[in-house]
């Protein structure tokens, strides 16, 4: 799923207007609240720190919430229709997509986001999520024993480690598993070492966003 | 149509002879658990075929995995150990760590077993504490009679040289022994039992055994109701009272079979619609009280299971889950004073013991919100306080080790130093909120702490 | 007599034991800075590789730095790393690396950039260092490009590799190894050896293997003066292995100088006896000048007079 981190407070506040008089939280009820970052729960605790704050500046704002299913899909916006009509402002703490696909549905309304997308991820605790995939367009899994070594190797090399890598970690950051050590590791448990072995052309990107802006669609739903 | 059979009691791991309807499961058969206490419902998988197996109480039994500390010395709990002839026998208990009292009887045992069989033999036997238990002292008596020779030792004593002689000096004894060793091997945790705690949704205890230190869960509760821990399930301890805590086990069994109660009266209650099956509400409960609803496809609070801490209601990302109890109410008369928000277990009971022993209510003249466990404070919740009153607030919490569930101290400390960076970087005044630990035990300090801290407020 | 593409290759070839160091380019624009430490390396070492942005800290560009230098008359190894160019970009500046007659190619992945002092840079990493090594031995054996295309003039490189001996798993890093030699490297410069043991052990291999049949190994050096470098590589650089025998040593001596340039000779003398080890890798960081005293105290001095090729 998609993961996100609530921005700093203070780069919120920031990004407010200063005359700003009424605020929307718009809350996002898929990816970032499994991510435990922009559901129902965090949108109130977000007003109820801007209210404390704008209250110590002595500044009288407006501020409700609104958590909708998804912000991604045109129906589950009707929701949110008249509470961003009557807000000047809307801060949404959905994920990129979600506050861009309001955008492009409230043409004239300021949409600022609460939340950074951070990556496309698996919960690995509580609390605690890790990056899985970076979404290159062209899967290459069955290759490499499961472990993608785009998403996982910090420097995403396709032909083995870097001779950075000690005793299975990385040496970006001392958190970080090397990524070559875990493709390792499950390739020698299913008797696929040989595989490694294999030469890895260059990929190819353009499947990527460096084949520019994406968009794809499913035959089925379209006529000729 | 008679329903599907339910045993009184599952032994996960080995069986103990009991009365009960009982069944035994092993670890590495055992997929799932589901339910609660009374109705269990265990997911097996026998050579690939799933079995489900209905019952009421669990025990977890599983055996510890010992780990020689020498390569080359036999275990003190092996029958089948070398003797040399002409070398002595040297029995070593607690190295490299001090061992379990049982050790201490077994290790005794095994000197006059050697004594008795081989009369001319030289036993010496190391050690650091000889824990006395049981009839200990009668053996050690004995051992020492049949001239078996002691030597305790304290850390750095002792130098063992090539796995194979062990050099002693103590004082002003200076001993080099070269003979067959016996040592006591260092207890472990059965090898399942990362995953038992998975199934079974237990967090990892001490040394990774199955139980945390905490004294609500003595002696062999587990955090999940109904299910307890007995031997190398539970801790490096167990051996040394197994009797006791088997009987201790067995008699819990046979009062829950005479019937279970909820722990109060609210029901807690998932709205399917908002319910998103992230599973944080499950991940965090800390008595695995929370399972998948099939039917609803959305999670629910298992009644009886619940110890009623309300962590799940406060850390729900969508708000899916509630109860009708306004537990987060603010009671009292004046809104100028401080406010108090205290874990019912701790500070709530050295209270009312405060007030027994001095007369006197130390939370009067306080505006007070009793909680279950200050891990369901919520940063939402303090700032919606700090807005609306202008009065300090004090989270009374519990100590270590002395939480009714488990970990809420720690939890309320993340959530109170996360509220505190957020207020510091919106620059508004932080010192509102105070975050303490207290134990049921500590009534006079409670009154001493909070004279002071009103003091504080004054000034 | 056989057509050899550069002087290095040329030594190597004959069975000399060759020396090759190493060398930072400024950060800045002064040729006269490469000129002044050309000065002191010639006819002390065959080779001077110079490096690509080292450690993530923007220089001189190799290439630019490796023509001054050549221009003194120094034989060059440039680096090059994927962190910092595409497949465009590499295989452009091979080109031109080949047609300035630089002719020794070091393919190298590059340090990640957090090293640096740009962590907010956004990396490459479109060639590893094995997709580099076989683009470039395409390029020179078949004239032709990545994308298939012919070229008319094909570009003469001697490629090299980078080998860490001491980073785990060995096996996986053995692997690497050998599928450098399957792309196309002819020589490897290994990770600064401390720890002779590892490294004797890692020769056996490659022997076992008979990878030392197929390049040729130079052993890197790194001569130190001091205890708290030695302790700064052994915690914060990757891939370093400095055994505290070492530090120890460094540590009681009174002269680190003297004790640096003796260590450094030591390992010298043990590596060269090593069957497959074909030459060294001096690379003092930051102590560039001390390279032709340890060369001579090696007993490798002086270089043997390469005719032009």
């Amino acid at each position: 799923m998609i993961v996100g981190k609530l921005k700093d407070i203070k780069e919120i506040k920031d990004s407010l207007p200063d005359d700003i008089d009424s605020l929307l939280i718009a809350g996002c009820g898929s990816c970032v609240s499994v991510s435990l970052a922009g559901g129902e729960r965090e949108a109130d605790s977000l007003k109820e720190l801007l209210n404390l704050y704008y209250q110590s500046k002595g500044k009288s704002v407006s501020i409700e919430t609104e958590t909708i299913k998804r912000q991604c899909d045109d129906e589950f916006l009707d929701e949110l229709e008249l509470p961003v009509a009557r807000n000047q402002v809307v801060l949404s703490i959905a994920c990129g997509v979600g506050v861009q696909h309001l955008a492009i549905n409230n043409p004239g309304k300021i949409i600022l986001p609460g939340l950074d997308t951070t990556f496309y991820g698996r919960t690995s605790d509580i609390g605690k999520w890790e990056e899985m995939c970076h979404g290159c367009g062209k899967c290459i899994l069955d290759q490499f024993a499961g472990v993608c070594p785009v998403a996982r190797c910090s420097k995403s090399l396709l032909n083995g480690p870097c001779g950075g890598s000690q005793d299975g970690i990385c040496e970006v950051d001392d958190s970080i598993d090397c990524g070559w050590q875990t493709i390792y590791d499950r390739a020698e448990e299913l008797g696929q070492l040989e595989n490694l072995l294999d030469f890895e052309s260059p990929k190819d990107w353009s499947t990527y966003k460096d084949g520019g802006v994406r968009s794809h669609k499913n035959p089925e739903f379209f006529q000729e | 149509m008679a329903g599907k059979r339910k045993f009184e009691l599952a032994w996960i791991g080995d069986k103990e002879e009991t009365d009960f309807e009982s069944i035994q499961i092993s670890a590495e058969d055992l997929v799932a658990c589901q339910g609660e206490i009374g109705d269990f419902k265990l997911i097996c998988n026998k050579e690939n075929q799933p079995e489900e197996i209905n019952v009421a109480n669990i025990i977890i039994n599983l055996p510890y995995q010992e780990e020689p500390v020498l390569e080359k010395a036999d275990s003190l709990f092996s029958d089948d150990y070398d003797i040399n002839e002409d070398k002595p026998v040297i029995i070593l208990q607690d190295y490299p760590e001090l061992s379990a009292a049982v050790i201490s009887q077994a290790g005794l045992e095994k000197a006059l077993e050697i004594k008795d069989n081989y009369p001319d033999k030289e036993v010496y036997y190391l050690y650091q504490a000889m824990r006395f238990i049981e009839d200990n002292d009668r053996l050690y008596e004995r051992a020492r009679e049949s001239e078996i020779i002691f030597l305790k030792f304290d850390l750095g004593q002792l130098k063992i040289i090539e796995e194979e002689i062990i050099h002693y000096n103590r004082e002003d004894i200076d001993l080099k022994l070269n003979g067959n060793i016996l040592a006591a091997p260092e207890l472990k945790p059965a090898k399942e039992t990362e995953r038992i705690a998975r199934i079974f949704n237990l967090a990892d205890g001490y040394k990774e055994y199955l139980q945390l230190d905490n004294i609500y869960l003595q002696p062999t509760l587990s955090g999940k109701r109904g299910v307890y821990l007995l031997k190398g399930s539970r801790g490096p301890t167990a051996l040394t009272y197994f009797e006791e805590e088997l009987d201790f086990t067995l008699n819990e069994v046979s009062k829950n079979l005479a019937g279970v109660t909820e722990i109060d009266k609210y029901d807690r209650e998932v709205d399917d619609q908002k319910c998103i099956l992230c599973y944080t509400c499950y991940r965090v409960c800390p008595h695995g009280a929370i399972q998948r609803d099939d039917e609803l496809n959305s999670m629910k609070v298992m009644d009886l299971a619940c110890q009623g801490c309300n962590l799940c209601l406060s850390r729900c990302p969508t708000n899916a889950i509630q109860i009708e109890d306004d537990y987060l109410k603010i009671e009292g008369e004046n809104e100028q004073d401080p406010i108090l928000i205290i874990c019912e277990n701790s500070a709530e009971i050295a209270a009312e013991k405060y007030n027994s022993m001095v007369g006197k209510d130390p939370l009067e003249s306080y505006q007070k919100i009793e909680v279950p466990c200050v891990s369901t404070v919520e940063r939402g919740q303090i700032f919606e306080i700090l807005s609306k009153y202008s009065s300090d607030i004090m989270i009374l919490g519990c100590v270590s080790e002395a939480c009714k569930h488990l970990t809420g101290h720690d939890r309320c400390q993340q959530v109170v130093e996360r509220i505190k960076e957020d207020l510091e970087k919106l620059e508004i005044e932080q010192d509102r909120v105070h975050y303490e630990r207290l134990s049921p035990r500590m009534a006079a300090d409670l009154g001493a702490f909070l004279a002071d801290w009103k003091e504080a407020l004054k000034q | 007599m056989a057509d050899y593409i550069s002087k290095l290759q040329k030594l190597l070839e004959e069975g000399e034991f060759v020396v090759c160091s190493e060398m930072g380019p400024p950060i800045g624009a002064d040729p006269d800075f490469i000129r002044e430490k050309a000065d002191f390396l010639r006819g002390y070492v065959d080779a001077v590789n110079i490096t690509d942005n080292q450690t993530a800290i923007v220089r001189m560009s190799s290439i630019a730095a490796a023509k001054i230098a050549a221009d003194e008359g120094l034989e060059m190894i440039i680096q090059a790393t994927g962190r910092d160019r595409n497949r465009i970009g590499i295989q452009s500046d091979l080109l031109g690396a080949s047609a300035l007659g630089l002719r020794n190619v070091l393919c190298l992945t590059g340090d990640h950039q957090c090293f640096g002092m740009d962590e907010g840079a956004k990396n490459v990493f479109d060639l590893d260092s094995v997709s580099m090594l076989r683009a470039a031995r395409r390029m020179v054996d078949d004239g032709v490009l990545l994308n298939g295309k012919d070229m008319d003039v094909p570009p003469k490189l001697f490629l090299g590799g980078a080998a860490n001996p001491f980073a785990d798993p060995f096996e996986l890093h053995m692997m690497k190894v050998e599928k450098k030699i399957e792309a196309g490297m002819e020589f490897i410069q290994t990770q600064a050896i401390y720890n002779l043991e590892k490294f004797d052990k890692w020769m056996e291999e490659m022997r076992k293997r008979g990878l030392h049949e197929k390049c040729y190994i130079m052993a890197g050096i790194l001569p130190t003066k001091s205890v708290k470098a030695l302790r700064m590589m052994k915690k914060y650089v990757a891939g370093m292995d400095v055994p505290d025998y070492t530090i120890e040593r460094m540590d009681k001596a009174e002269d680190k100088k003297e004790e640096g340039v003796q260590m450094a000779v030591d390992i010298i003398k043990h590596v060269r006896k090593i069957e497959g080890v074909r030459g060294i890798h001096l690379m003092p960081v930051a102590w560039e000048e001390i390279t032709p005293r340890v060369v001579e105290e090696a007993g490798l001095y002086p270089r043997p007079e390469v005719s032009e090729i």
